[in-house]
């Protein structure tokens, strides 16, 4: 074979690789970040505006919400692609907020903003945790929202619910919006 | 050095396989999302998958979705080796020539 005959090859190859990808993550992947950035920005300021209990109904509610549009976003993608072991992911989440709930149980009473960054840290290790299995732009995900939840407690505890819910909340959709506009 | 595969050169095998390849390894493509993404038509899809579910380089299994019947096809580890090791020979070919 010759040189330019392998090259055309890898230039196949390269081009039907690119043309899955961006019609798969079209398909899922940027809506699902903006689902769950607009679970973050309205459940934090909400928590940081009404607080207590109310804010723990709110979030209780954002969840299932997100979960709801989530499943929705799926079925459309497995029209296009189906990935094995999606009912094991739906199980870790559920586990992990589980979990969640059990350590904050366990850990109260606990100050307003250390609990907000305790559950911001958790759910950014589920993101880090599914993203190492299955997707970069997940993994650096949870570990931007760490490094974000940290900072913003570290700078400014009493108000963290804004800086996570504009910082992490609106650095989600942003980056929707960017995998659905870049990803053409 | 990788010899080239005569089964993945073929040229639209080589397009389905570089497709399948760049999915994640739980991840199986739609046959007919496959088909329109390589502009293919049904039979055509059909006669080269079959080839390559012959040689154990992708599995091809029927599912139920929505009570619609689909199609799911992936690329194997056999296949994914496979693609790997025809790549190389590609690239040596390049890297020979320069």
């Amino acid at each position: 074979m010759e040189a330019d005959e392998a090259q055309l090859a890898l230039d196949q190859i390269r081009m039907a690789a690119e043309q899955t990808r961006r019609a798969v993550a079209r398909s899922g992947t940027g809506w699902i970040f903006i689902i769950w950035g607009c679970v973050w920005f309205i459940g934090y300021l909400g928590g940081q505006l009404l607080g207590g209990a109310s804010s723990g109904v709110l979030w209780l509610v954002l969840d299932v919400l997100g979960g709801a549009c989530t499943a929705i976003v799926g079925v459309r993608t497995r029209r296009r692609v189906r990935v094995a072991y999606s009912w094991r992911m739906a199980g870790l989440w559920l586990a992990l907020m589980a979990y969640v709930g059990l350590l904050v149980w366990i850990a109260w009473p606990m100050p307003p903003d250390r609990l907000v960054l305790f559950i911001t840290v958790a759910i950014s290790f589920g993101y880090v945790f599914v993203g190492l299995w299955l997707s970069p732009v997940l993994l650096w995900s949870g570990l931007v929202l760490t490094a974000l939840a940290i900072l913003g407690w570290l700078l400014m505890p009493a108000y963290l619910g804004y800086w996570m819910a504009f910082l992490g909340g609106g650095g989600l959709i942003g980056l929707g919006i960017y995998i659905l506009s870049a990803w053409k | 050095m990788a010899d080239l595969d005569p089964v993945i050169h073929q040229p639209v095998r080589l397009r389905i396989m570089a497709s399948l390849a760049s999915l994640h390894e739980t991840e199986a493509a739609e046959f007919t999302f496959l088909r329109d993404l390589l502009g293919l038509t049904d039979g055509n899809l059909g006669a080269h998958a079959r080839k390559l579910e012959e040689e154990g380089y992708i599995s091809i299994e029927k599912a139920f979705v929505q009570r619609k019947p689909r199609t799911y096809i992936a690329l194997t580890g056999k296949g994914r080796k496979a693609f790997k090791g025809h790549v190389t020979a590609l690239e040596s070919i390049l890297g020979g020539k320069r």
